[in-house]
């Protein structure tokens, strides 16, 4: 039983296995061969997901609706990336199988980390995660930039790791257990009798404060996001899409479990920090992307932008223990929404990094200039790009927009008209700068005349923005899914 | 449903089809481009006026009194839907069929385009589909949907077939709309938190308390889009970097959409609001007349000149709007007709000279009378209509706006109606000095060899001439098309 419900990740870790394999016995043949199986891993993996069924191994891991759904986005959004990956592993990296092999590590980590029910399955199911996806960052070796992308990644990433730690420690001098529900019951017993003791409240908030902050750097959030946009820059640009797409959304899974089970009894206290958190992570990374002449740089603000809408659903949910049915129901809509939410950042970030990259390995380079133009030598990808662009912007008829639209409603009905007003004007100022985009493919004149239309990933391009195209009529069984993993994930 | 019929999303997938058609032709058969996209702005002009025709016929009416209603919901939210809701009454009717006339002319009008033809005709199909789709859609998220669908077009129209300054332009009319509409997009919100449904056809109310907002929300929206003062900077840019035909469909429709909305959606979602703040809209409206007006008198460039003057005429429809009765509602739904018809009109004849010059500024010309007498007949003719001669349309709207304004408003504000009256002088000082500037006078020697309108420019103007003439000798047609629905909304709106 319990190796069906995680069968997803044990395809995940045995193909990576079998990938090394392959470097050690046929170092010839390895990458093709390794870069097929790693595919069909991920496939087998997303098409197993569907079986899995709900089981909590101990107190260690737990596959339950909500569980599954994020791994489907993390598995297949990593499948999405493996594959456009292709053209960029075959001409810039030397070992595929090495890569592929920390791919697979790297998106089995953080499927664990959306199953962690346990802070110490939490922090090594991360650190697996991340030493490969430091090495990732790093991979093209001959590049200084991605070579500084690495290191700054493993620095900032192990600082923040060692300050999730520090209040991890905390919370286990405070309440004797790292479980997921023992801590949850140790905060409920606190917050009950916490008239009788009340000078150790501020080291409880410490404690959770320490871990938000520990999560809040891979999840980018204003002031800890200082990393994101260099790592982000140097990074070969697939991976930055990984980066931007895959590891942000474990990250904000974990973020909801976390404060739907073992903070919950404090989270009352936590929302003034979710809220400031999310208002400065809008404002500010909207405001320095205004400043930005690199696409790359720019997509890595409007990523961080992203993470503070996201937040803004966090910061909407409130102590459901005492709640009755209907506003239970209400907090299973928040956390509904964010995932939703979450699906469109992801479709959209995923397409405008392979537009990016189909123009980057043409023009051989990443700024805005590189976008000049584009809509005389190719129609299709720029209506593809604007596409994106207008569902990253939230604007109707994309899915985008049924994201920031269910955010927004979110927003309404907690009653946070603050975060609303900040969202608002974030959401301009985001305008103005997702425009300069569009601005340089439609109205600037090219600077030569290379043709797209031999590019491999073109075709991807226009294929996704179909989709996200099409989402708005058929987003239905989506957010079905997305309630139910809310209501798993609230009632356990 | 009963009486769920596919004709408004047929009447919308006509455009879709054409621009569909197009892409499968190769970019180089400019001709058969041509043809295709007049043929498909035809058929949506023939379809919409069978449409129009079927609106008598017993039983097309639902007990809204929205005709050709179609619903489907999109996706769910909260405990209700957003649907994909379509339908239409008189005032809708009114709009939809002004939209697919005026496409029909900006499309054969631009019959001279030479570059990238396919995607220019592509284009404007798409923004037809936008246009068509805000005037009949019955669901707030719909109406929002469709409302920026027709941004992005504009935008492209400008920013690529447009005038020398047009990157400035188009950039500063996408970041106005699209502010000012994410502000609307949060009223919306709002509303639908409280009332529980986006439906247009059934309209909720909700707490007058928590009304105030979410009206101020919704109005920056659509007063970005009308112009108001002082949303309109916008406007003169745009207007004079776009194309004709582009200038045609934003004077002629998307300027429209603001006051439509106001009739649509903010007066009856948001009544009691509305009534509380109608006088301020009013004082709003008449400082658009004259602003617009004293801005249209100090411009050197022909264009930029009627773009002005559109702040002004759009500003006696608010005023008309702003009294909240049937009379000022139908006396401004019909000056929007208008507007529509005399300044698409103006902004094709400008289009005409400019073509043949390249110059717009109006100390350039003088004499044209002599050279192109024909040109000059047409373009006295909808001077005198938007100036408000009697016997033409524009006479009977503004001198309705002004009436249905002076029955409210005059004992309360005198001076505000006095000074309105006052934007209606201005307007003839400077169009009168535009005629007497650009035909009078001897014929510079350059001029000489103008020639006169050919058969594609007669061919788009004519239709308009017929019906700057039939709207001022028998207004009842629109008005009596109109008339059930502006009973409905006063209705809604003086219930509280």
């Amino acid at each position: 039983m319990q190796y069906m419900a995680f069968l997803p990740e044990l395809i995940v870790v045995g193909a990576a296995f079998v990938v090394l394999m392959f470097e050690a016995v046929a170092p010839r043949r390895a990458s093709g061969s390794s870069f097929i199986l790693a595919a069909f891993a991920l496939l087998g993996a997303f098409l197993a997901l569907w079986f899995t069924p709900a089981y909590s191994w101990g107190s260690v891991l737990r596959a339950d609706a909500f569980s599954s759904l994020v791994k489907s986005f993390l598995v297949g959004g990593s499948l999405l990336i493996l594959l456009y990956a292709w053209p960029y592993l075959r001409e810039r990296v030397s070992g595929i199988s090495e890569f592929c092999f920390l791919f697979l590590t790297s998106v089995f980590g953080l499927m664990l980390v959306t199953s962690a029910t346990n802070f110490i399955t939490f922090v090594v199911a991360l650190e697996t995660a991340s030493l490969g996806m430091y090495t990732l960052a790093a991979s093209m070796r001959r590049d200084r930039s991605s070579v500084e992308a690495g290191v700054k990644f493993f620095l900032n990433s192990a600082f923040a790791t060692a300050i999730m730690l520090w209040g991890l420690s905390i919370i286990y001098g405070l309440t004797g257990s790292l479980d997921f529900s023992a801590v949850y019951s140790s905060f409920d017993h606190f917050a009950a009798s916490s008239s009788m003791t009340p000078e150790i409240k501020p080291f409880h908030l410490l404690g959770i404060l320490a871990l938000i902050v520990g999560i809040g750097f891979k999840i980018t959030l204003f002031p800890f996001h200082l990393w994101a946009p260099d790592v982000y820059q140097g990074s070969p640009t697939p991976f930055t899409a990984f980066l931007a797409t895959i590891s942000k959304a474990a990250g904000f899974a974990i973020l909801i479990r976390v404060v739907v089970w073992p903070i919950l009894p404090l989270v009352g206290d936590m929302q003034i920090l979710f809220v400031a958190l999310a208002t400065l992570t809008m404002l500010a990374a909207s405001t320095a992307a205004l400043l930005q002449s690199d696409a790359k740089r720019l997509l890595a603000y409007s990523s961080i932008s992203h993470a503070g809408f996201m937040l803004i659903a966090i910061a909407t949910m409130r102590d459901v223990r005492h709640l009755s049915g209907p506003a239970a129901a209400e907090q299973a809509q928040a956390v509904a929404s964010l995932l939703f939410y979450l699906v469109a950042y992801m479709s959209a970030t995923i397409g405008a990094f392979v537009v990016l990259y189909t123009i980057e390995s043409k023009r051989k380079d990443s700024s805005l200039k590189a976008f000049n133009g584009l809509w005389r030598t190719d129609p299709a990808l720029t209506f593809s790009m604007t596409v994106f662009i207008a569902s990253l912007a939230g604007l109707p008829p994309t899915i985008g927009f049924i994201g920031k639209f269910l955010i927004f409603y979110q927003a309404y009905s907690a009653d946070m008209m603050f975060l609303l007003v900040a969202a608002v004007v974030a959401t301009v100022i985001s305008l103005f700068f997702y425009f300069k985009i569009i601005r340089c493919m439609i109205l600037n004149t090219p600077d030569d005349e290379v043709s797209f239309r031999d590019s491999p990933t073109r075709a991807f391009a226009v294929i996704l923005c179909g989709a996200i195209l099409l989402a708005i009529f058929f987003s239905e069984p989506l957010r079905n899914a997305c309630m139910e993993a809310g209501k798993a994930v609230l009632l356990r | 449903m009963e009486g769920t019929t596919l004709h408004l999303p047929l009447l919308m997938m006509v455009p879709i089809i054409g621009m569909l058609i197009l892409m499968l032709v190769p970019a180089d058969k400019v001709r058969l481009i041509r043809q295709i996209a007049v043929a498909a702005s035809v058929v949506a002009l023939a379809y919409a006026i069978y449409l129009a025709i079927g609106m008598n016929n017993p039983g097309v009416l639902n007990a809204e009194q929205f005709a050709y209603s179609f619903s489907h919901p999109l996706f769910a939210v909260g405990n209700s839907s957003i649907l994909f809701s379509v339908g239409v009454d008189g005032l809708g009717m009114v709009m939809v069929l002004l939209t697919c006339l005026l496409f029909v002319v900006a499309l054969i009008v631009s019959l001279n385009i030479e570059n990238r033809v396919r995607e220019y005709y592509a284009v404007f199909l798409m923004l037809e589909v936008g246009c068509i789709g805000v005037f009949s859609a019955t669901d707030i998220f719909l109406f929002y949907i469709f409302w920026e669908l027709i941004l992005i077009p504009m935008f492209i129209i400008i920013a690529v077939w447009g005038g020398r300054n047009r990157q400035y332009a188009s950039l500063k009319f996408i970041l106005f709309t699209l502010g000012g509409s994410l502000f609307m997009l949060l009223g919306f919100i709002g509303y639908y938190v409280a009332g529980g449904s986006g439906d247009l056809t059934h309209i909720r109310q909700i707490a007058s308390g928590s009304q105030d907002l979410l009206f101020w929300l919704v109005f920056i929206g659509l007063a970005v889009k009308i112009p108001l003062f002082p949303f309109h900077t916008w406007l003169p840019d745009a207007h004079t970097e776009a194309p004709t035909a582009g200038s045609i469909v934003l004077a002629g429709i998307l300027l429209k959409l603001g006051t439509y909305g106001f009739l649509r959606v903010l007066f009856p979602l948001f009544p009691s609001a509305a009534n509380y703040y109608a006088p301020y809209i009013a004082v709003l409206g008449v400082v658009s007349i004259l602003y617009g007006a004293f801005l249209a008198m100090s411009q050197k460039d022909i264009k930029r000149m009627i773009a002005s003057s559109s702040i002004s005429h759009m500003g006696f429809v608010v005023l008309a709007l702003s009294t909240l009765t049937a009379g000022g509602f139908a006396a401004g739904t019909l000056q929007m007709v208008n507007h529509g018809i005399i300044t698409g009109g103006l902004f094709l004849l400008i289009g005409i000279i400019y073509d043949r010059t390249h110059l717009r500024g109006i100390n350039d010309f003088g004499g044209l009378y002599r050279v192109m007498p024909f040109y000059y007949g047409i373009f006295l003719l909808f001077a005198l209509a938007s100036i408000g001669m009697p016997g033409l349309n524009g006479f009977v709207s503004e001198f309705l706006c002004l009436f249905s304004g002076f029955q409210t408003y005059f004992a309360p504000m005198p001076l505000l109606m006095t000074a309105a009256v006052f934007g209606v002088f201005i307007g003839v000082i400077y169009m009168l000095g535009l005629v007497a500037k650009v035909f009078s006078g001897p014929a510079p020697e350059k001029w000489r060899m103008l020639s006169d309108l050919d058969v594609r420019e007669s061919v788009s103007i004519l239709p308009l001439c017929f019906l700057v003439v039939f709207l001022g000798i028998a207004p009842g047609v629109i008005l009596k098309s109109i008339g059930l629905a502006m009973d409905l909304i006063a209705k809604r709106v003086a219930s509280m």
